[in-house]
């Protein structure tokens, strides 16, 4: 250390006023204090006030009854406390935030590639419609659609149909094909689960195999196999042995199982009644299977809708579709349960037609089944077995176990005045649903844009250079790059949406707002209920950006 | 030399402009296969658009380009075509950064020709030891030089086996000790019977590589001579006065 060194001030000598790692340290404890001193002041302040006017600090209120009623969401009773009704509020929030969500990634991602599609008309449709959708205020859309076009749609009978789908559009909302999951699905669940572990470890298995051999072994084609074959087994074990369904049945009917349904469907079709109506014997002897009587049915109910008929000639029609109408299985069940739907789902299967007559309430629909209304009575073994034993006559009726796939689909049909079946929306759902994917769309669509025109022209050209086609290179090259970009901003847009439910409230959806509003008007909690607000649109939001985030990263791209 | 097969690119009075700008005037040339034409001239000539018009990275507006015994035309079929046998190596390399260098070279080989991935992935290898850098394969283009990525990017458009390749300008954003490089990879290439055309600024590769030297001057073919004519014996006054200046 002998050399000659530059001359460099001993250490140790700066004073603390200008050491900067004490001045971080300094200015961060200031911070922290003010933040203390402020809120505790807002806090004590409260408390005071809340003291002096009488006001309850306590959250205890979730617990009394509410009193009112709130139009849709899971189960509740106006019976239910507080607690519950915001709990629906909070489970309405997050449903049509998260189908908001999904449906807009899917629209923000077409239109922000109609928006730069060279394709004259696509590109100004997008154009258009980005440009009008996000001038408006979100507040004047959602009236628009709830109140000019929703409840604006035909009534329930003559409900639209687009393109012959089944889905029904009506000013009661929209019905659609759902699915429903019985007592057997968590059952099935499992079985999915199981068959993944397998597939994984079978995967695990081969690839060992194939580096040990070094020959091709068909990883994917045995993974979807076995996959298959689980989740199958799975399937009927379920069905076979989980349910908790029976339908009640008279013991002179001698039904075993649903499929025995057709031969009292048959019988009861009166060929007489048709003959008398000049019904051939050829078409009469088709008559005998289900199936055939539907195609007869749809070519009777085709004939009449031509208008070509005769006045005669269609009340003819009119009589033969009310004999084979006649003919149809009733079946009593509480309204939207799992009962109803298999029942109905089970003989529509076997093209027998139904009329569901439903209650809401086991007790009422167990009356009807008695008074001789339905042919047979649809519930739980429990509940069927409780009606069946206070019966007048309980030796002439019994209860038929019936088996329950672990998921029912669930499809819409029109039964008179009303749409039986299917998954329905309310107009309000429906309304703010429309309203908040199109809003949000708007701008996320921007966001994709700009995403996929921040991947490198560069890129683009080298894609065309290796002969890969307009759809490879958008889904192999931009979009994954373009993700990176796009998930930040688009993280906002989705935190947007959900805070952006909150305007539920403006036309009567029953989301966290609107029943916290009810709520705070009933029981004075005021404070407590926006404190409620805050706590569930904060953890709502952070879960969001915390999954956000760590696909981000996910996808981030690896550099040095 | 290599042995000179038939014509694989013909160009016939090939113009293109940039709106007013007429970039290209009229190019009429050939290259045989198993040619390596190296391409020079001053910046601005077109000398880049005009290889880019020989696999529609650019469009030209008149004229005729036969590419491989296909026409060149607004027939998408066509197009495809031609872009699958003619591979082409970008000044900024141009790898795709969410892929490895594994998948970047595989990926046109199985979405294109439509290959097995065990092919495209044994072909795909085959390349990369081609151009020395097998140990790369399953890392990210961010994680390699300038000179490695440059040669990913050769691999990648010779796992597409194709007829001709092209360069457009390989070496210009390299720094000077990854060039060698690459000319190297450039180099073996050339050996093996490969048909090349490059834009470059390394005389010493046209000099010691290429059949045929182009020199390109405001959007058409100046001079075009063999290497040691070209350098040592240039006819025009254009190719003269470029030539003193890039040769000090």
């Amino acid at each position: 250390m002998a050399t000659t060194s530059p001359i460099i001030k001993q250490e140790a000598a700066i004073p603390f006023w200008r050491d900067v790692r004490v001045l971080g340290v300094i200015g961060q404890i200031i911070f922290t204090i003010l933040v203390v001193i402020g809120l505790t002041w807002f806090i004590r302040n409260f408390l005071i006030n809340a003291e002096n006017q009488g006001l309850q600090t306590s959250f205890s209120f979730l617990n009394t009854t509410a009193a009112f009623d709130i139009a849709e969401g899971i189960e509740y009773e106006a019976t239910d406390t507080f607690g519950r009704a915001l709990w629906v509020g909070v489970i309405n929030t997050i449903r049509v935030s998260f189908i908001g969500i999904i449906l807009t990634t899917i629209l923000a991602v077409v239109a922000g590639i109609a928006r730069l599609s060279t394709n004259w008309l696509i590109n100004k449709i997008a154009t258009v419609y980005i440009e009008i959708v996000r001038n408006i205020p979100l507040l004047v859309q959602l009236f628009f659609i709830y109140f000019a076009v929703i409840l604006k749609l035909p009534p329930v009978k003559d409900s639209v149909q687009p393109f012959g789908l089944p889905l029904f559009l009506n000013q009661r909302g929209f019905a659609l094909p759902g699915l429903t999951a019985t007592a057997g699905f968590p059952i099935w669940l499992a079985f999915i689960v199981l068959a993944i572990i397998l597939v994984m470890t079978l995967w695990t298995i081969q690839s060992r195999q194939e580096e040990r051999t070094g020959e091709p072994v068909n990883k994917i084609g045995s993974a979807v196999v076995a996959f298959i074959v689980i989740v199958a087994i799975g399937w009927f074990v379920t069905t076979a042995f989980t349910s908790n369904q029976a339908i009640m049945v008279a013991t002179s009917r001698n039904i075993k199982d649903f499929d025995d349904f057709e031969k009292i469907y048959l019988l009861r079709v009166d060929t007489d009644a048709l003959k008398d109506l000049g019904v051939e014997l050829a078409t009469l002897d088709t008559l005998k299977f289900p199936d055939n009587i539907a195609a007869y049915k749809d070519e009777l109910t085709a004939k009449l809708g031509t208008g070509e008929v005769s006045a005669e000639e269609s009340e003819n029609i009119e009589a033969q579709l009310d004999i084979l109408g006649d003919a149809q299985i009733t079946i009593c069940s509480v309204e939207d349960t799992v009962s109803e739907i298999n029942a109905a789902s089970q003989l529509r299967r076997l093209n027998i037609p139904v009329k569901v007559s439903n209650e809401k309430s086991m007790r009422k629909t167990g009356a009807a089944y008695a008074a001789g209304d339905c042919d047979l009575l649809a519930g739980t073994q429990a509940q069927l077995a409780a009606e069946r034993a206070i019966l007048e006559a309980p030796d002439t009726h019994e209860l038929v176990d019936v088996s329950v796939p672990p998921l029912i689909v669930n499809t819409p049909a029109p039964a008179g005045f009303n749409i039986q079946g299917g998954t329905k929306l309310s107009p309000e759902f429906a309304a703010l649903l429309i309203g908040l994917v199109l809003y949000t769309s708007a701008f996320s669509a921007e966001i994709v844009r700009a995403g996929i025109l921040a991947v490198s022209k560069g890129q683009t050209e080298a894609a065309r250079a290796l002969g890969l086609n307009e759809s490879q290179r958008l889904q192999l090259i931009v979009l994954p790059q373009a993700l990176r970009v796009i998930i930040p901003p688009m993280t906002s847009q989705y935190l947007n949406l959900t805070k952006n439910s909150s305007l539920a409230v403006a036309i009567a959806f029953p989301d966290l707002v609107a029943v916290g509003s009810t709520v705070q008007n009933q029981s004075g909690f005021a404070v407590q209920v926006i404190i409620i607000f805050m706590a569930v649109y904060l953890t709502l939001s952070l879960s969001m950006s915390a999954f956000l985030n760590w696909y981000n990263k996910k996808v981030a791209l690896v550099e040095r | 030399m290599n042995e000179l097969g038939n014509d694989i690119i013909i160009c016939n009075d090939v113009h293109k402009w940039f709106g007013e700008f007429h970039v290209l005037q009229g190019i009429t040339t050939t290259v045989k296969e198993g040619e390596v034409v190296v391409i020079i001239g001053p910046s601005g000539s077109g000398k880049s658009t005009w290889i880019r018009t020989l696999n529609r990275l650019e469009e030209h507006q008149k004229g005729q380009i036969i590419v491989d015994g296909t026409e060149l035309n607004n027939d998408l079929r066509n197009i495809q075509e031609i872009r699958r046998e003619v591979g082409m190596v970008f000044q900024q390399f141009n790898l795709f950064p969410h892929l490895t260098v594994l998948q970047n070279v595989t990926l046109a080989p199985i979405h294109v020709r439509r290959w097995s991935r065990e092919k495209a992935e044994e072909i795909g290898m085959q390349q990369l030891e081609r151009v020395k850098i097998p140990e790369q394969a399953y890392k990210y283009p961010g994680q390699l030089s300038g000179g490695q990525q440059q040669r990913v990017a050769i691999a990648r458009a010779l796992a597409m086996q194709p007829k001709i390749m092209l360069f457009d300008e390989p070496t210009s954003a390299l720094d000077p000790e990854m060039i060698k490089e690459v000319l190297d990879a450039m180099q073996e290439l050339a050996e093996s019977g490969m048909t090349i055309m490059a834009v470059t600024h390394e005389m010493g590769f046209a000099r010691g590589v290429a059949n045929r030297v182009i020199f390109f001057d405001q959007g058409n073919i100046v001079e075009e001579k063999p290497p040691n004519e070209f350098f040592d014996n240039p006819e025009e006054e254009r190719t003269k006065l470029f030539l003193s200046q890039i040769l000090h």
